[in-house]
């Protein structure tokens, strides 16, 4: 499945949080979304899925098609529709079937009350009719795939550890086997370890299953590793786009230059064992007063 | 969850202990000599004294205290000074009037206020909400006794527009004759429900509004819901311990238009029974009547918390914070 | 994705007593531009007018009665008709607007003394004291308020004490239990702590930095309880343990003329929308402050009478 998203613009208040925005992801292939905090990356990550909070308005479009590299993207459901034109109902049938997501903290995202399996199995039963043993079968296999140890099934996320949790996000995610996953700064909320680990098996599951990622994040040490094109925002603009190790070896733009050497520093002193936020505040100012988007993430 | 429950357990003994102390002793140590009060103000010495010494309140205050609690302990809440009938058969009857009307009032005011809650919560046009703040506000505001008074005019059996429910009183067989009982408490169980789902609306609205923005219902959504369906689903579910810890204390409000509904519908329930013996100034029957809402209240109170814990379940582990 | 949360520290400042006195007349002000506000301030503002002028002035004398005209319809002369003594029932329910706004003033002091003080002691820096109290808030919270007036009622009688004690310990029990969370914040904050270093007493605390920061809050729950003082003096007096028959009240009006509701229905429209109304204007009152003010009181006390 491929996204083209072209002009677009969100509206949170009388702060224009995204602006003219113009990108392409095509089937099968992991792009990164870089930037700072606030600079409006996440909202074109909920733009896409439908999930603006209710006083933001947005423009332009975002259309998902199948540019033909797709091996079994042929059952037509969920291609040619505009996200911003559709109704509701198409966009939750979209979503958690064909378009998942990965939020950053899955903390505050995971529901209480559901245990890692019922989690799991939640897009399942939306989207699937199955028997109930079908649904626990096909859960707990895609528990194993992210390696979360089957004893912790029938855990509830506070009793999961961070990178745990992020398994059973990713678990949600990719159950229905999706043709593009967002992953909205699914690293950020994690330790050193943890996020490595979690990159590489979100890049293992995504290049298996032929779909599509969109990664967001302001760290480009990790964006080396999940993708290989990317963009660059800033101030809900797009400053840049490109290689992403082009980007990262010689970024024309001043501002992906101060993102770079962010991660550079990041990386020598100790693999971003530092709290990720805390460099980052020198290094990228200046984008603070969108603060809109700072509230949601 | 089980040291949880032993702790709110002891707590529970410790208040039912404390309150009926309280009820006990405040209904002895204010001013006024409790058995010349009890005999009226025409009675001779000799009658107050006869009394006194019936009731045995010539005792020490603590031998009257023990006396009390090791009937209480039996389940012997003494004998009614005007009519004589033992009390604890006395609260019996009358909590078979009271408990059911509590129970239907509830239901109708969560049959009502709960979709009117997510409905209110669930609009996004201002002017929509404004409408559903109006409602609760109103809803509010109406005096228990007058929205019995209207509905008695509109629906009351004899009086009102629409011969629907019988009016006044509870029918002469009580339970005997079920669809009669019931049938005679609609109006009241009706008035009830309507005064406090403006509350159990206010609730919904205000939890459903503080999970909206929350990553629970971006998550609900992100796996195949429409925002509507998470927030019925999942908000509500989230919602859940907060809903019912406020229903219980709504539920403890709810006791004075319950009695005030008693006694417009001349219904014989507790709260009818409480306002008559407190205008006997019949002592035995008030002490136990008193002490049977309170502790009524408080095991409300203990399931309340109890509930919480079940539906909040990163509440039960292991940390012992609330309470 | 962290949910915006209110911390209930915020706006905890040391001191600006005077500063809320000056935030609450800029609410109350700009709450004339909004048709809730001006409706709830114009119909509080005519309360507060006719009790004043009941004191004295009413169309009829309060005790004209008039056997031949009990429950007679409107007239020039009774605008909203008589009762079942042939008393005007416009000039009682002015009458009664007084021995309300009296009620509803004198439970929201005795609500506040008796909130500050166990907030006082909730804060205090004994240990024992403090959880004793907190337990002991937590225990009686759970006791309706017309059960202390029956109570009250058993030695007393009816009377307009029972109403303002009952009401008065009640709301001040939720009061303190709503305020607590914010009142430790507050006193464990830093700039108490290190007050506390520089040798302050517990009271000065108390008052120059607790109370000052706990005013919104307070405000606005004590606003929220007037309606329902309102309500309970309607429903224990009709039970027969609040204001005693012959002294107006709404209550009283509300209860004498829904006795004889079989025979007069549309007698009892009158006394239980002026309730209603002056309700719904106290409830709205309370609410534009909470919204302005964003504060954490809650409604959870509700008295349903």
């Amino acid at each position: 499945m491929s996204v083209d998203i072209s002009r677009l613009r969100v509206d949170i208040g009388r702060t224009a949080v995204v602006d003219d925005v113009t990108m392409h992801i095509g089937a099968g292939e992991r792009v990164g979304l870089v930037g700072a905090s606030g600079s409006g990356k996440s909202m074109i990550a909920r733009a896409m899925l439908g999930l603006l909070p209710l006083d933001a308005r947005a423009s332009g479009h975002i259309r998902y098609g199948d540019d033909g590299a797709g091996d079994d993207g042929s059952d037509g459901s969920g291609l040619g529709v505009d996200a911003l034109a559709c109704g509701e109902e198409t966009m939750a049938d979209l979503r958690g079937r064909y378009v998942s997501t990965v939020f950053q903290d899955p903390a505050t995202t995971l529901s209480p009350v559901l245990t890692a399996l019922q989690q799991v199995t939640l897009p399942l039963r939306r989207h699937y009719r199955m028997t109930r043993g079908e649904y626990a079968e096909r859960g707990m296999a895609t528990l194993q795939r992210v390696g979360l140890d089957p004893m912790l099934a029938d855990h509830l996320p506070h009793q999961l550890s961070g990178g745990q949790r992020q398994r059973v996000a990713i678990a949600t995610a990719i159950v229905t086997s999706p043709r593009l996953l967002i992953a909205d700064e699914p690293t950020t909320a994690l330790d050193a370890i943890a996020q490595r680990e979690i990159v590489d098996l979100l890049v293992g599951l995504v290049d298996e299953s032929g779909a599509a990622m969109l990664f967001i994040t302001h760290d480009f040490s990790v964006l080396a590793r999940a993708t290989r094109r990317c963009y660059v925002m800033r101030s809900g603009r797009m400053v840049e786009a490109g290689d992403t190790s082009s980007l990262l070896g010689a970024p024309q733009c001043k501002y992906t230059r101060h993102l770079v050497d962010a991660a550079e520093r990041l990386t020598l002193h100790g693999a971003g064992a530092t709290a990720p936020g805390a460099d980052r505040a020198d290094d990228v100012g200046n984008t603070r007063n969108e603060g809109a988007d700072d509230a949601r993430n | 969850m089980a040291r949880f429950i032993m702790r709110r357990v002891a707590l529970l003994v410790v208040a039912v202990a404390a309150m009926s102390g309280i009820v006990f002793v405040m209904l002895r140590i204010l001013p006024g000599d409790v058995a010349s009060a009890m005999a009226g103000v025409h009675a001779s010495p000799g009658r107050v004294g006869a009394l006194r010494r019936q009731f045995g309140l010539d005792q020490p205050l603590a031998t009257q205290y023990v006396d009390w609690m090791t009937g209480l302990m039996c389940g012997d809440f003494g004998l009614s000074v005007t009519t004589g009938r033992s009390v604890s058969a006395l609260v019996g009857a009358r909590a078979s009037v009271t408990l059911p009307l509590i129970a239907i009032g509830l239901a109708v005011a969560l049959a009502i206020g709960l979709p009117l809650g997510c409905a209110a919560a669930l609009s996004r046009s201002p002017r929509r909400r404004g409408v559903y703040q109006a409602i609760a506000i109103v809803g509010g505001s109406v005096p228990a006794l007058w929205a019995g008074a209207l509905f008695m005019i509109l629906l009351g059996r004899g009086v009102g527009l629409i011969d629907l429910f019988p009016s006044q009183g509870f029918g002469g067989e009580g339970w005997a004759a079920p669809r009669q009982a019931l049938a005679s408490l609609m109006l009241p169980a009706l008035t009830v429900g309507v005064i406090v789902s403006a509350g159990v609306m206010r609730y919904t609205r205000s939890a459903l509004d503080d999970l909206a923005p929350s990553g629970y219902i971006d998550m609900a959504m992100a796996c195949g819901m429409t925002r509507r369906e998470a927030m019925l689903s999942t908000g509500l579910r989230l919602s859940a311990p907060r809903l019912v810890s406020v229903l219980g204390l709504t539920l403890a409000q709810m006791i004075t238009g319950v009695m005030v509904v008693e006694n417009l519908f001349a219904l014989p329930g507790l709260g009818t029974g409480l306002v008559v013996d407190v205008g006997n100034r019949d002592l035995v029957a008030v002490q136990g009547e008193l002490f049977m809402l309170t502790v009524v209240f408080l095991v409300i109170g203990f399931l309340v918390d109890i509930m919480h814990r079940v539906l909040d379940p990163r509440l039960g582990d292991d940390r012992e914070e609330r309470r | 994705m962290n949910v915006s949360s209110h911390g209930p520290n915020r706006g905890a400042l040391p001191g600006g007593g005077s500063r809320m006195f000056s935030r609450l007349r800029r609410s109350v002000v700009r709450m004339c531009s909004g048709a809730r506000g001006i409706f709830s301030l114009a119909v509080i503002g005519c309360w507060i007018v006719v009790a004043v002028v009941s004191r004295f002035w009413t169309p009829q004398t309060l005790y004209g009665t008039d056997g031949y005209h009990a429950w007679s319809a409107p007239s020039p002369d009774h605008w909203l008709g008589r009762d079942g003594t042939g008393a005007d029932m416009l000039s009682w329910l002015m009458a009664g607007s007084w021995t309300d706004l009296v009620i509803v003033v004198l439970t929201i002091v005795l609500a506040a003394l008796i909130g500050i003080a166990l907030i006082a002691a909730m804060v205090s820096r004994a240990r024992g004291v403090s959880g004793v109290v907190t337990v002991a808030v937590d225990a009686l919270i759970s006791i309706p308020t017309v059960l202390i007036a029956l109570v009250l009622a058993v030695p007393f009688g009816a009377s307009i004490a029972v109403v303002i004690v009952a009401c008065g310990v009640g709301y001040g029990l939720n009061l303190a239990r709503i305020a607590r969370p914010e009142a430790v914040l507050i006193a464990r904050s830093d700039f108490v702590e290190s007050a506390v270093s520089c040798g302050a007493s517990q009271a000065y605390i108390l008052i120059r930095h607790i109370l000052p920061n706990l005013m919104s809050t307070m405000l606005v729950q004590l606003s929220l309880s007037a309606g329902t003082v309102v309500l309970a003096e309607s429903g224990l007096t009709y039970l027969g343990i609040g204001v005693p028959s012959g002294v107006p009240s709404w209550g009283r009006s509300l209860a004498t003329s829904v006795r004889f509701i079989a025979i007069h229905p549309m007698t009892v429209v009158w006394p239980g929308l002026v309730v209603t109304l002056v309700v719904v204007a106290l409830n709205m009152f309370g609410d534009l402050l909470r919204d302005r003010w964003d504060t954490g009181a809650t409604r959870d006390e509700e008295d349903e009478s």
